[in-house]
């Protein structure tokens, strides 16, 4: 069975007042198997947010289901979500979402405290991560004394001391110089080769011929998916930017 | 949009937009107005000049305003600080739109503009439906003749518009410097560090300890004497000083120690609460302190205000326990008999009758107290050491007393109007008498242990023998230092007893000698007059400190509201659940609003005894019915603290929340 399964999921928005509806996911159905690294493309309004925030159960969706590990998340009950997300979920956002009121390290235990941890053990876990994302150094210095790469190599890190089942990555080399960039994913590469499933989404071909399979969405539906099969990471990124152009104009034909 | 309009009516949007911050500040400046144009009119009130006995009320008065002048400056110039920090990102957004810093600026005139003319037309308005029922609260409290004569003054209104334009204009002035000498992206940023850690955390922390050690032992050693006000001060100035430092670098060691401990520091809700207050720690620790120092000033006026009212009574008849006290010395009248008969013939012609009488004669000494020991004063001597005896024969206590007791020749019977004294023998020059009794009351005079400043001695002695050997001994003359006092209390209407004293006063005057006629009736109104003041004044400015503590912790923890509010986002996505949240903010909230009321308290506590010292230099020496006022204002006081802590920390949890449905509103 896949880790992940999304299953014709919907999302309609519309104001409190009725009025006018809007579509933003119009029967997303797609499988993730553990260990995959999927990346998810699209251009802005295509529900690529919306997709992701159902995922990550900040949202929820208007039919369909989301099975996790094979439990329903949108059968969830509100009291049990923060857990849930803490225990199952692994986040990396664009902008860090770091707290300028802890150092890096306390930022990275956050979650581990959240879910009663002790500090022995919150350390043991940290040790292997910090060495393998190159962040010893600066585990105790704030976001604000630190380089934008290095505060995302942080937020990675709590993504990833939770051992959660999958990462979810909401554009994590969007706030990034094109040095940086690079160094994170080939750190995610690597996370991914030791056995980690990441769910990315992103508007860099970069980021995404990074990924073992990319998928895009387009007016609320999947659309087009590529597999990695052999291919090297220079070779997906010439089909993806295919795909793209291709995507390009046939939406312009649909208008 | 009509592009002269665009202005004005940007400015009350951003009002209308900001209400969470704009209703306080126009609430506090509407209540500010209120209180500055009451007094004012009230000063500036033809009667109160011509009433009579109203002297210490009008100046007190006239202090008040000077006070609240000074306090109310400060006041809004801090609630405006909150407000300019809370619309830096939008002004800056203006500015990044498009908007000329002069625009900018004018905009913020409209606003001030605005709020300007809503305070001060609002307090005004509020001040002219209450100050007459206010000034006819000040007269019943006084004891004051009520005149329904009230009127207002032009000149009131002048004054308050006056200083308000001032106070609102040099706000605006702070306001605008502020955005013009920021570009608009700092505008737009704000401050994101933490606050650096002071240097030489724990001998700051030690000092303050010491700060507030050392004026807390002054406090509790204190004595009612001439050197209290001093010591008060002293003390304040010790306690308010090692509050801060205590706050400041006490809370942060106290922080640093918690987070040092892996067991403490990694639990769920002191994680971030260690971590947020370390985070902000100069600004937390000052706000702490302040409001700590302000609870304090709250609490204890409002102790002082329900001690003198509730005290009052007793502190008229302590402080006049006669209606008139005639004093002769010997040459102005070597036979009390015959001034007794002139005294009862001046009452009669008044339609005075003499209810009570109670007079003696007594040989006065001029003596330094050193123990047991009594000598003649000496030039060097201290004039703490100083004391007054007055020797009164045995016949005059056995008479006043109705007592057959009897003394020999080298015994004495003492009374103390102070502290008792507390020896069984006592030294009198080269002499040596046996102390016989020491009373505990007496019809010579009132007796109140705690009285150091007014202590005399009585020392009824055998006969006049003894007192005219003593007399000698201590270079009393007869002719200055024997002094008949007549005690009286009167009956008759006011009018008639007041002209019997003004009769008596002038008969005094024709007198050779020294003599003197202490007007009791007079003396309790003034007396009254100037309690009624001061509670007035007490209760006023009770309510103004209680209303700037609840407006500083409402700002305080809004302004960290929005503040948090992003972090509370963000440990919301990494899995802290609606209860956690809730329970966290409980927890810091509680903190800041508690730890400053335990303090205050504390220092309450260790002032108890100079705050009951300095009640007693006017006289309030009932130390059962101060702690009892002190228990019922406390009490009142932790009610109005938990009121506003409640609506703090709603405002403070919808503060943050908000932003979580706007995100999710957001990702529509």
């Amino acid at each position: 069975m896949a880790l992940l399964e999304v299953k014709n999921v919907k999302k309609i928005y519309g104001s409190r007042l009725g009025g006018t509806k809007i579509q933003a996911l119009a029967g997303v159905t797609f499988s993730v198997e553990k260990g995959e690294y999927v990346a998810i493309m699209g251009e802005s309004g295509a529900g690529k947010t919306t997709l992701l925030n159902i995922l990550a159960t900040i949202d929820r969706a208007t039919s369909g289901q989301v099975i996790l590990n094979g439990q329903d998340l949108t059968k969830i009950k509100q009291s049990e979500l923060a857990a849930f997300r803490r225990d199952n979920l692994g986040f990396v956002f664009q902008d860090f979402n770091l707290l300028d009121t802890f150092t890096l390290q306390d930022n990275i235990f956050l979650p581990l405290v959240l879910a009663g941890k002790q500090a022995d053990e919150m350390k043991k876990r940290l040790e292997p991560l910090a060495r393998k994302l190159g962040i010893e150094q600066i585990l105790q210095k704030y976001p604000y004394e630190v380089s934008g790469g290095e505060k995302q190599r942080a937020a990675t890190a709590r993504a990833l001391i939770t051992n959660p089942r999958i990462v979810l990555a909401d554009e994590p080399t969007g706030a990034l110089d094109s040095k940086s960039s690079s160094r994170l994913l080939k750190l995610f590469e690597e996370i991914n080769k030791e056995g980690q499933t990441i769910l990315m989404v992103t508007h860099s071909i970069q980021a995404a011929s990074h990924a073992g399979r990319v998928m895009f969405i387009k007016d609320g539906c999947v659309f087009h998916q590529i597999y990695r099969g052999n291919a090297s990471n220079e070779e997906l990124y010439a089909m993806i930017s295919d795909a793209l152009t291709v995507l390009q104009a046939g939406g312009d034909k649909n208008e | 949009m009509n592009k002269f309009l665009l202005l004005p009516r940007l400015s009350v949007q951003s009002i209308r937009k900001n209400g969470a911050t704009y209703f306080p500040y126009i609430l506090s400046g509407i209540f500010s107005v209120f209180a500055f144009f009451v007094f004012s009119t009230i000063i500036n009130n033809d009667i109160m000049k011509t009433l009579p006995k109203s002297s210490y009320a009008l100046m007190l008065m006239q202090i008040g305003q000077i006070l609240l002048g000074l306090i109310l400056f400060p006041f809004i110039t801090y609630t405006n600080s909150f407000l300019i920090k809370r619309r830096k990102k939008e002004l800056g957004l203006y500015s990044v739109l498009g908007l000329d810093k002069k625009h900018i600026a004018m905009m913020m005139v409209w606003e001030t503009l605005l709020i300007y003319v809503i305070a001060t037309a609002g307090g005004v308005l509020f001040g002219l439906a209450f100050s007459k029922l206010i000034f006819l609260a000040l007269m019943k409290i006084s004891l004051l003749s009520v005149d329904t004569t009230f009127t207002f003054s032009l000149k009131a209104l002048y004054i308050t518009m006056l200083y308000f334009l001032a106070a609102y204009g040099i706000n605006l002035a702070i306001n605008i410097i502020h955005v013009f000498k920021n570009d608009p992206n700092d505008l737009i940023k704000g401050a994101k560090k933490g606050d650096r850690e002071p240097r030489h955390l724990w001998l700051t922390a030690l000092t303050g300890l010491l700060l507030l050690g050392t004026g807390y032992a002054i406090a509790i050693t204190a004595k009612i004497d001439s050197d209290i006000f001093l010591n008060f001060l002293l003390a304040v100035a010790l306690v308010v000083i090692g509050t801060h430092q205590f706050f400041r670098a006490g809370l942060l060691a106290l922080l640093k120690i918690l987070k040092r401990s892996n067991k403490i520091y990694y639990r769920k809700t002191n994680f971030v609460t260690i971590s947020g207050m370390l985070h902000r720690m100069k600004k937390s620790a000052s706000s702490l302190s302040n409001i700590c120092i302000f609870s304090t000033m709250t609490i204890i006026t409002l102790l002082c205000t329900l001690s003198v009212l509730a005290g009052s009574k007793s502190m008229l008849n302590y402080q006049y326990p006669y209606d008139a006290v005639v004093t002769l010395s010997r040459s102005a009248a070597d036979n009390p008999a015959d001034a007794d008969a002139k005294l009862q013939e001046l009452a009669d012609s008044k339609q005075v009758r003499i209810k009570d009488k109670i007079s003696f004669t007594y040989l006065l000494l001029h003596a330094e107290k050193h123990g047991s020991k009594f000598t003649t004063q000496s030039p060097s001597g201290s004039y703490k050491d100083f004391f007054a005896i007055r020797l009164v024969s045995l016949d005059d206590y056995n008479r006043l007393e109705n007592r057959h007791k009897t003394l020999d020749d080298d015994e004495v019977i003492i009374f103390s109007t102070g502290p008792d004294f507390g020896y069984n023998h006592i030294e009198l020059g080269n002499e040596t008498y046996r102390v016989k009794e020491e009373l505990v009351s007496s019809v010579f005079d009132q007796k109140e242990k705690k009285d150091v400043y007014n202590q005399k001695f009585y020392l009824v002695v055998k006969d006049s023998v003894v007192m005219d050997k003593l007399g000698t001994a201590f270079g009393s003359t007869a002719e200055t230092d024997k002094i008949t006092v007549f005690n009286l209390n009167l009956s008759g209407t006011e009018q008639n007893r007041l002209d019997f004293i003004y009769d008596a006063r002038a008969w005094c005057g024709t007198l050779s000698g020294s003599s003197s006629v202490k007007n009791g009736i007079s003396g309790r109104q003034e007396t009254a007059s100037m309690n009624g003041s001061l509670v007035f004044l007490g209760i006023f400015f009770s309510i103004l400190f209680t209303l700037c503590l609840i407006l500083i912790m409402y700002y305080k923890q809004i302004t960290e509201g929005y503040d948090d509010r992003e972090n509370f986002d963000i440990m919301q996505k990494v899995g802290m659940s609606d209860t956690e949240v809730r329970a966290t903010i409980r927890k810091q909230i509680l903190m800041v609003f508690f730890s400053p009321l335990l303090v205050a308290i504390l220092h309450t506590m260790a002032g108890f005894n100079m705050i009951s010292g300095l009640l007693g230099t006017i006289n309030l020496y009932s130390t059962k019915l101060i702690i009892l006022c002190a228990l019922i204002v406390s009490g009142l006081f932790i009610v109005i603290y938990g009121l506003s802590y409640n609506i703090t920390s709603k405002t403070y949890y919808r503060i943050v929340r908000k932003m979580n449905d706007n995100e999710t509103a957001a990702n529509a």
